[in-house]
């Protein structure tokens, strides 16, 4: 019963973060209120599925996907919310990224598992959970990012939002990169194995620690460092996502890929 | 003449710029080393890719690419480049200025240099390897010392290298026990747990039992739960065969998949009970590129000394010994690293979390 009321709220999900893209095509800032009761929608989802399992629910990449497009929504409108900004591109980007990731997510087995021996420790959450929570900033400073794409006249604001965006997370993203070497210490006795995808969260680290650096030098701070903040986000999503599927096609033997 | 060099070395070294610039460049060999198996050997590569593709590959340096100096060499200037940095920070702003934003900036660009010297010494002294223990064996454990970067490099440096040698202390194994757990109708593995004791000069000196993520730490040196080994012994039609874990059963001109021994403790709502031992047949599933793959599905199960008909044959799963498989290792630079990992996040987090309003709060004016 649960089960089949969480798949259904997932695939609901899809077509609501969709409609929200659309109102940010319509009138800036969209519909607030719409886009927090979507919000809300999600978080039922979580806590649903958190039921279900028992569990924190964020081990596989059905589960991921509905927490990778909560935290990035509520980044986004926590933002809007507080920053005071009226932006229409960003919420169009990052709506749109929330809906395809929760298709994307629906596509999995939705099975509910029980945590394989090495996953079952508390560094699950220690880990799991500021990644994701630097995940989230980092999708929003991307959609900032983009919105002054097309907005030449408030790219310094646009630039000083996105810069902080990225500020706030890197701690996150820090804690998460060491934490993650911190528990394979624990469970195999090698904090750092040149793993690809241990590898693809250290390139991630480095392109944004890059831009944290550019964006204060005078010769790298506006377009160097804009590329960069790109290059960041799209390291940041195929440390997520693409190398699950890169992983599987050139057969990269991991000990990171989601079921 | 040598000043002026010296300070552009300086001035190059405390620039920014070069931080970033010498980030894109790892960043780069790091993109292609997560792209490309690192470390493999020929075997794998070549079943891969043609041997020309492979040899180009290798050649360049792709294939084992953390430890060749196309990466080793800018690692090292972006530490060197780091502690510059720090050391600059604090030079300019001693004496005139301290500021808490600048002392937090200093301190976690020097634990970064510290995390760089950490990694360095990891690199160079740290060694382990891989035990499978039989319940109720006893093993001196190889230290292979000879083995490290160290060993490698000091005969070169005019100094004496670590040769390998045993641990004076058995490691005894008392039990292994894998429990499972079950949800809608499937058994999953739940744990591995080997109950090990340090035994030297016939005492139990140490004793824990050890599972995935808690490992028994004695004399500096870490044992973890890794792995299990099995063997099977089968009876198809009167001839017997043994299998390792993986290995497919021939039974008349089919190969069939043999699921790893199910043998343990089933972790219930009504409290332990045991389990098996069982295996299950399923039928060699392969993917698109004729790969073999893993099989979720639950097969034909066969317990043991239960002799069942698959086809035309008669199959029996006769018996099995179980092993635990213990991952090794001696790591001196690991506490070092917790410390500089935890300063490091803690002072970043401080220096971008607490307002600015906070930090120059303990400003000092000279």
């Amino acid at each position: 019963m649960l089960s089949a009321v969480d798949q259904g709220i997932y695939i609901a999900l899809i077509p609501l973060y969709g409609f929200l893209a659309v109102t940010h095509v319509l009138r800036r800032n969209g519909i607030p209120q719409l886009s927090w009761a979507v919000l809300f929608l999600n978080t039922a989802l979580i806590i649903l599925r958190w039921v279900e399992v028992g569990r924190t629910p964020f081990s596989t990449l059905y589960e991921c996907l509905s927490l990778f497009a909560w935290s990035g929504a509520l980044a986004y409108l926590l933002v809007q919310r507080f920053g005071g900004e009226k932006v229409r591109w960003s919420g169009v980007v990052l709506f749109a990224m929330m809906a395809a990731a929760m298709a994307y997510g629906a596509t999995r087995d939705p099975t509910v598992k029980p945590l394989s021996p090495a996953l079952d420790s508390i560094w699950f959450e220690v880990h799991v959970i500021p990644a994701f929570a630097s995940y989230a900033l980092f999708v929003a400073a991307f959609a900032y990012a983009f919105e002054y794409l097309g907005t030449g006249a408030r790219r310094e604001r646009l630039d000083f939002f996105s810069r902080k965006l990225i500020l706030f997370s890197f701690p996150l993203l820090s804690f998460g990169v060491f934490s993650g070497a911190g528990w394979a210490e624990e469970a195999w006795g090698t904090y750092w194995s040149w793993d690809p995808k241990e590898t693809a969260s250290l390139v991630t680290w480095c392109v944004y620690l890059a831009y944290i650096h550019a964006s204060r030098s005078p010769r790298f701070a506006r377009v160097p460092s804009r590329v960069l903040n790109i290059i960041g986000f799209v390291s940041m999503m195929f440390t997520f996502l693409g190398f699950n599927v890169v992983a599987k096609l050139l057969g990269l033997p991991t000990a990171h890929a989601y079921t | 003449m040598a000043g002026r060099v010296l300070n552009g070395i300086w001035k190059l070294f405390t620039s920014l710029e070069l931080g970033v610039v010498l980030v894109v460049i790892l960043t780069a060999f790091m993109v292609v080393g997560a792209l490309l198996p690192q470390g493999m050997d020929d075997e794998f590569y070549l079943k891969a890719w043609d041997e020309g593709t492979y040899h180009a590959l290798r050649d360049l340096g792709f294939l084992d690419i953390f430890h060749r100096p196309l990466f080793l060499i800018p690692a090292v200037l972006l530490g060197l480049n780091l502690l510059c940095c720090s050391i600059d920070i604090l030079r300019n702003f001693l004496p005139k200025t301290i500021t808490a934003r600048y002392v937090v900036s200093a301190l976690y660009h020097l634990a970064l240099v510290g995390m760089f010297v950490g990694f360095l010494a990891t690199y160079l002294f740290s060694y382990g390897g891989e035990l499978i223990i039989k319940p109720g064996e006893s093993v001196h454990v190889p230290l292979k010392k000879g083995e490290t970067a160290w060993a490698r490099l000091a005969p070169r440096l005019g100094l004496a290298a670590p040769v390998n040698e045993d641990t004076p202390y058995e490691l005894h194994l008392k039990s292994f026990e894998t429990t499972y757990v079950e949800k809608d109708g499937r058994i999953f593995i739940k744990d591995w747990i080997s109950d090990l004791e340090v035994v030297d000069g016939g005492a139990v000196v140490a004793a824990k039992r050890i599972e995935v993520n808690d490992p028994l730490v004695y004399g500096g040196m870490k044992y973890y739960q890794a792995f299990f080994d099995q063997k099977m012994k089968f009876d198809v039609d009167g001839e017997e065969q043994e299998l390792g874990p993986g290995e497919p059963l021939a039974v008349g001109d089919e190969m069939l998949m043999v699921s790893t021994v199910k043998s343990g403790t089933l972790l219930g709502d009504d409290g332990p009970t045991p389990l098996g031992p069982y295996v299950e047949l399923k039928e060699m599933s392969k993917d698109k590129w004729h790969r073999v793959t893993k099989d979720v599905r639950p097969g034909r199960r066969l317990d043991r000394g239960q002799p069942v008909d698959v086809g035309t044959c008669r199959v029996t799963f006769v018996s099995f010994e179980e092993s635990s498989g213990l991952t090794y290792k001696r790591d001196p630079a690991v506490k070092f690293l917790w410390v500089l990992w935890i300063t490091f996040t803690a002072l970043i987090a401080v220096r971008i979390y607490v307002q600015e309003s906070v930090l120059t709060w303990f400003r000092k004016e000279g």
